[in-house]
């Protein structure tokens, strides 16, 4: 039969998950410098107007041409709306493509479970029941 | 000193104790135990060469007495035996603890900040629960721990030591008394108890059901039951605790489709489901 764990193993075990932890933390550091310089920019279709957004999503600048103020409000408001959400979602797209590129933060292992307590419970019940 | 965990995880004046405190107590233990086998063997050593020496009714006699003597001295020994077993048990069970919240919040750490990054509007509602299911997470297991520790250690730890004590109360020597001390020394055959002393000795052997009674057959089909109650509660807990995770999960991705009803109907089975393995975890203590 296979020895149990003893406290230096389940130490080593969790400098080696820490140590992960620690890389993933890095590299998410990393990531967040990367998404501060992400700027997603739209634009109505007839170039009237453009929005520029930052990687969380905020709106840092929109330009009007001159020859937008010619349209009524309504027009405006559509032109407005559809740059601003083309700039959102190019900037969501880039700062996704950030994100779906982390190794260390992927390679993190899964949480252990309350059972491997319950295990130990029960395999040091059995050692003493003999 | 031990694995530390980060008072954010948990409360360091709640849980959990020093591993290496019970594992220093056990070495202690051994060290003891393994000091105390020299000088038993010494005497063996020289009750032995005493026998080859002497001969005759007397030496018999002294053989006869020395060998119940060794017997008893065996029983005990083993009994003492089983502590630093139990101590190491302990220490298991607390570096393990350890271990799954240390892991818990390692995970938990990473998958925030990562959530943070990320410009979705239910990011931070996501982070929220996360951190909801990691304290969950974190007294439960010491709950585990906790009721592991007292309850099935704790109870196999009695039961092997109350086994070699009850054989070593029946094997203790019954010298005849001699005429002065009769009835009043240590070894004369009978011990007469009062009636409350007795009452009460018989509450607590009935009430633990070891040297009730019963025989030892129905003892050992008792005790055998009580494991299977408790192994049977334990997978049933482990299956309820699997679904509340799972319920957890489909309440993120919910939460991450922005289906904010979804997420709430998940995580409301998550917590009936939570409610129901701890009350599996009281029936459990019970047993």
């Amino acid at each position: 039969m296979r020895p149990p764990p003893t406290p230096q193993d389940d130490q080593e075990q969790l400098e080696q998950i820490l140590a992960q932890a620690a890389k993933a933390m890095r590299e998410l550091q990393e990531a967040q410098t990367r998404i501060g310089a992400v700027t997603g920019v739209g634009t109505s279709a007839d170039g009237l107007v453009t929005a520029t957004s930052d990687g969380h999503g905020a709106i840092i600048s929109l330009k009007l041409d001159p020859r937008a103020m010619r349209l009524d409000t309504t027009a405006l408001g559509r032109h407005v709306t559809m740059a601003v959400q083309e700039a959102q979602r190019a900037a969501e797209q880039q700062t996704r493509d950030v994100l779906s590129n982390l190794p260390h933060t992927q390679a993190m292992p899964k949480p252990l479970g309350a059972s491997l307590v319950r295990e130990r419970v029960e395999e040091a019940a059995r050692r003493l029941l003999g | 000193m031990g694995m530390m965990l980060p008072s954010w995880v948990i409360d360091p004046g709640y849980w959990p104790p020093d591993e290496q405190d019970y594992l220093a107590n056990a070495n202690t233990l051994r060290t003891v135990l393994e000091g105390i086998q020299g000088p038993v063997a010494e005497s063996n050593a020289t009750m032995e060469q005493a026998q080859q020496n002497y001969q005759g009714e007397a030496s018999t006699a002294l053989a006869g007495t020395w060998e119940q003597v060794s017997q008893t001295g065996a029983l005990a020994t083993t009994a003492m035996n089983l502590i630093p077993v139990s101590l190491d048990g302990v220490a298991g069970v607390i570096s393990g603890s350890k271990l799954v919240i240390g892991s818990v919040a390692a995970a938990t750490t990473v998958l925030i900040a990562a959530h943070l990054l990320n410009p979705h509007p239910l990011s931070r509602a996501y982070v929220e629960l996360r951190i909801r299911a990691m304290h969950r997470i974190v007294q439960q297991v010491a709950r585990e721990a906790k009721d592991g520790s007292e309850g099935a250690i704790g109870r196999a730890l009695k039961r092997r030591v109350a086994e070699y004590l009850r054989e070593l109360r029946e094997n203790l020597p019954h010298l005849d008394p001699r005429p002065q001390f009769a009835g009043s020394v240590p070894g004369s055959r009978r011990r007469i108890e009062t009636a409350s002393e007795r009452d009460s000795h018989m509450t607590m052997m009935a009430g633990r059901g070891w040297f009730g009674k019963t025989s030892g057959n129905e003892e050992r089909a008792a005790e055998r039951e009580i494991e299977t109650q408790y192994l049977n509660t334990n997978y049933e807990l482990q299956e309820v605790e699997e679904l509340a995770r799972d319920e957890d999960d489909l309440a993120a991705d919910a939460a991450q489709g922005i289906s904010g009803e979804a997420a709430q109907r998940h995580w409301q089975q998550a917590d009936a489901l939570r409610e129901r393995a701890e009350s599996l975890r009281n029936r459990r203590g019970h047993n």
